[in-house]
């Protein structure tokens, strides 16, 4: 049974019983409520019903009144009309005014079917209503966003007119609401902007796509340019024809301009405003590119400030600065703009000149940048004469390729210097540089061969004993004429080569057959060795080292490896360094501080310690600067659960301010200097940093807070 | 996701160790080693702290500061500066810094300015 409210406009009871009984064999369950005059049957109508059924004769009132004032109310009730007789005339003027229906009483049974319909249209009706509300809704949104929105919007005929555009798309451009819509979009498009535009909107109104969003430049009625993002779509009538497109407009001026900023900061020199090394090599390689196509010849220039140093020092750093920045100027006066004038770092300016087709005109370039030095500089009060000191190489024949030639123009340059001549350009037998250290390396060959290499060991102490625990093993060539080479000198070419790979395991023994040595007399010392990038990118160095600590009995925890920064980012170190670690073997990371990459393998590599870098804690107890990275740099070690020592100790004072800071443990000269074995027996015995009885336990607690990750 | 720090020094050894500081303690970071690129950093990403070198050579921190109190929004962003002495930190005080801290400082303190500026920002533990 359907419920139905029903108001029943009838004067004679019989007839509406009549009715009801229709209504409930045709399923409704009717709730009737009946009224004969027209006072009712307003007051009924403050109540909501879903169906009228009208008599058309009343004594004084008809269904015609009846239903005037329902539409007069802007009330929509299914209104049927059930009448005893009713003309035709009257049924048209009833159905004109919004009745469902009309039947006589005699023919009741088209009742129900009418009551359905009447009920299925009201139904429809209500729907209808619902949907047009929410698309008014919608529009009125739409309106108000299009009205008060902060962002632009346009909307944009296919003849790439505005048909209207928004307060904000005014503001933005600066032109006043009537004007803009008499233009076309390409009257406010930066003339180099108009033709990818112009292609996305013909494809879209092609019906190639619906939508695109594009990042141009709009012109300001002032002529300015605004950066924006548009996003355009098409809007379609119902036969998918395209009517017209809405663009969104936002300005991103400032982002760009931001971006702008951060790229040039990124391929430019801060204080000369240069490009800085990247961009000349960047440009260099393309020149390198062109030239070989073109089998086409050019100049590339590397000079540096010849008494940059004694400025530096005697004028003060800010002095030192002007003087760069000046020197830049000069530079730029003297090429034209086409020529790249770059800054390669410190006092060293490298030059790509154009139209440097032989080494003669690369040479004339040269010679104008030296003419443009003749006038001094002025620094403040003072006038310095600056010289530089030029090295040419020329494309190809002192190089194909962006290292060659930036390294023979250094070569060059360096013969410049000590010749005192101004400008040099490459030759081969300048390079003695590479003959030198060819021999060089075949003496290390032997050197190796014949043991005059020696290992010296530099102490290491914990702070909270005031006592040695262990000690760093550090290479020195005894040569027989140069005397004792200190490793800076020799390691870095012999990491060029294959010697290192012998080197590294000829430490490696001697400094554990030591160690073994030492323990065995009762030192219970830890052994620190340092490796290099090269070093951890041998694949057998975990198995060797195994094999040594093997042989010598040794426990892993009493080896740690000494690592630089840059090292544990080349290829494959990681993959060493875990295995060392899950050997037992201590890792440590040697001149913490000094590399330019992200830390974040702190986070990653199972590393035991860091070693701040002697240039930080030297300084640390004058210089504010380098006080203000040590302690963070503890902290950070801390936090990181690592241990922390310091290198470089020299004093009393630098000792006492990494006490307070919490360092862990500190070596440096105001300890010992590195010494021979036998030197360092005798120091362990008589120095107040000797061995003690804590040494050993020492060890193991710095090993085992280190061990804690 | 918490707020992003934006680190500014010229001295890039402390700029590393203050960026893998916070990262650890879970803000996204961001870097600069002069004023310049710094006040791009700010249009372009608008972070909510920024940890401000007060001396560096060419545009000073302190005038950072200054441009980015200027700056449409800039008001919103905490700036802790950090200085040498106490005469920088009167000009950084007019310039608009929210907080100082004066070299050499301790990681600890660092944080507890930070996270006393942006409270929403308490670290969560980063295991």
């Amino acid at each position: 049974m359907i419920p139905i409210n029903v108001l029943m406009l009838e004067d004679r009871a019989p007839d509406a019983e009549l009715v009801m009984h229709e209504l409930k064999v045709a399923g409704y369950d009717a709730e009737v409520t009946r009224v004969d005059n027209k006072a009712d049957y307003l007051q009924q109508l403050g109540s909501s019903y879903d169906l009228i059924l009208a008599d058309y004769n009343l004594p004084q009132f008809d269904a015609i009144s009846a239903l005037k004032l329902l539409n007069e109310r802007d009330i929509d009730v299914p209104f049927i009309i059930v009448s005893g007789s009713i003309g035709e005339d009257v049924a048209v003027e009833a159905i004109h005014m919004g009745a469902a229906d009309y039947l006589l009483k005699d023919r009741l049974t088209r009742l129900a079917p009418a009551v359905t319909k009447a009920l299925d249209q009201k139904t429809m009706r209500d729907a209808k209503r619902a949907t047009e509300e929410r698309l008014r809704e919608s529009q009125e949104r739409f309106q108000r966003v299009f009205e008060e929105g902060s962002v632009g919007i346009a909307l944009v005929g296919s003849d790439y007119r505005f048909i209207e555009v928004n307060d904000a798309f005014c503001q933005m451009l600066e032109y006043e609401h009537d004007d803009i819509v008499k233009l076309g979009i390409e009257d406010i498009t930066h003339p180099d902007d108009i033709d990818p535009a112009a292609d996305l909107s013909r494809q879209m109104f092609a019906g190639q796509n619906d939508a695109y969003r594009i990042e141009k430049r709009y012109l300001k009625k002032t002529g300015d340019v605004v950066w924006v993002q548009v996003s355009v779509s098409l809007v379609k009538d119902k036969e998918g024809k395209p009517l017209y497109s809405i663009g969104v407009v936002q300005d991103v001026t400032e982002r760009r301009k931001a971006e702008k900023e951060l790229e040039f900061l990124a391929l430019h020199d801060a204080l000369t405003e240069l490009p800085n090394r990247t961009l000349f090599t960047d440009r260099l390689s393309h020149a390198i590119v062109t030239g070989t196509r073109d089998s086409s010849s050019f100049g590339v220039l590397v000079m540096d400030m010849d008494r940059f140093k004694e400025v530096n020092d005697s004028l003060g750093h800010q002095a030192g600065d002007l003087l760069l920045q000046q020197m830049a100027e000069r530079l730029r006066l003297a090429l034209r703009q086409a020529d790249t004038v770059a800054r390669l770092g410190g006092d060293e300016f490298g030059v790509l000149p154009t139209n440097t087709t032989s080494a003669e005109l690369t040479i004339v370039t040269a010679r104008k940048i030296l003419a443009s030095l003749d006038l001094p500089f002025a620094i403040g009060e003072a006038r310095i004469d600056a010289g530089l000191s030029i090295g040419i190489a020329q494309f190809p024949e002192h190089g194909r390729d962006v290292e060659t030639l930036l390294r023979h123009a250094d070569v060059a340059m360096y013969v410049a210097k000590r010749n005192k001549t101004g400008l040099a350009i490459y030759s081969q037998e300048h390079d003695e540089h590479s003959a030198g250290r060819l021999a060089l390396m075949t003496e290390l060959r032997q050197a190796i061969r014949n043991q005059q290499l020696e290992l010296h060991y530099m102490p290491k102490v914990d702070f909270r004993t005031r006592r040695t625990y262990g000690v760093e093993a550090l290479v020195r060539w005894r040569h027989p004429v140069r005397g004792l080479i200190p490793p800076d000198q020799f390691i870095p070419m012999a990491e060029q080569t294959d010697l290192l790979s012998s080197l590294a395991r000829w430490v490696l023994e001697t400094s554990l057959k030591q160690l073994d040595a030492w323990r065995r007399a009762g030192l219970e010392l830890s052994m620190a060795v340092n490796l290099s990038a090269a070093n951890l990118h041998e694949a057998s160095l975990p198995e060797m080292i195994r094999d040594l600590l093997a042989k010598y009995k040794l426990d892993p925890s009493a080896l740690t490896v000494e690592i630089t920064e840059s090292a544990i980012m080349v290829a494959q170190a990681d993959r060493t360094v875990r295995r060392l670690s899950d050997m037992g073997v201590g890792v440590s990371i040697d001149d913490f501080g000094t590399g330019y990459s992200a830390l974040s393998y702190l986070k990653t590599l199972p590393v035991d310690e860091i070693k701040i870098d002697r240039s930080f804690v030297r300084d640390m107890a004058v210089n504010p600067d380098d006080a203000a990275i040590v302690q963070p740099t503890i902290d950070l070690g801390h936090n990181l659960r690592l241990r922390v020592t310091a290198e470089g100790v020299e004093d009393e004072d630098t000792w006492l301010v990494l006490e307070s800071l919490g360092c862990d443990a500190a070596q440096g000269f105001y300890i010992s200097e590195a010494l021979l074995p036998a030197e360092l027996e005798v120091w362990l015995k008589q120095s107040a940093w000797g061995i003690g009885a804590e040494t050993g336990e020492s060890a193991a607690r710095l090993r085992g807070e280190a061990r804690v990750r | 996701m918490k707020p992003e720090v934006l680190v500014v020094d010229d001295d890039m050894p402390l700029v590393r160790v203050l960026a893998l500081h916070f990262e650890t303690e879970g803000y996204p970071v961001r870097v600069a080693t002069n004023g310049r690129e710094a006040l791009a950093q700010v249009r372009l990403r608008h972070p909510a702290i920024m940890v401000l070198d007060a001396m560096m050579p060419g545009m000073s921190g302190v005038e950072v500061c200054r441009q980015v109190r200027e700056m449409d929004g800039g008001g919103d962003i905490r700036i802790v500066m950090l200085t040498a002495n106490s005469q920088v930190e009167e000009a950084a005080k007019e310039a608009g810094a929210d907080a100082f801290m004066t070299k050499p400082f301790s990681l600890q303190a660092l944080s507890a300015e930070v996270r006393r500026l942006i409270p929403e920002a308490s670290p969560a533990s980063t295991e």
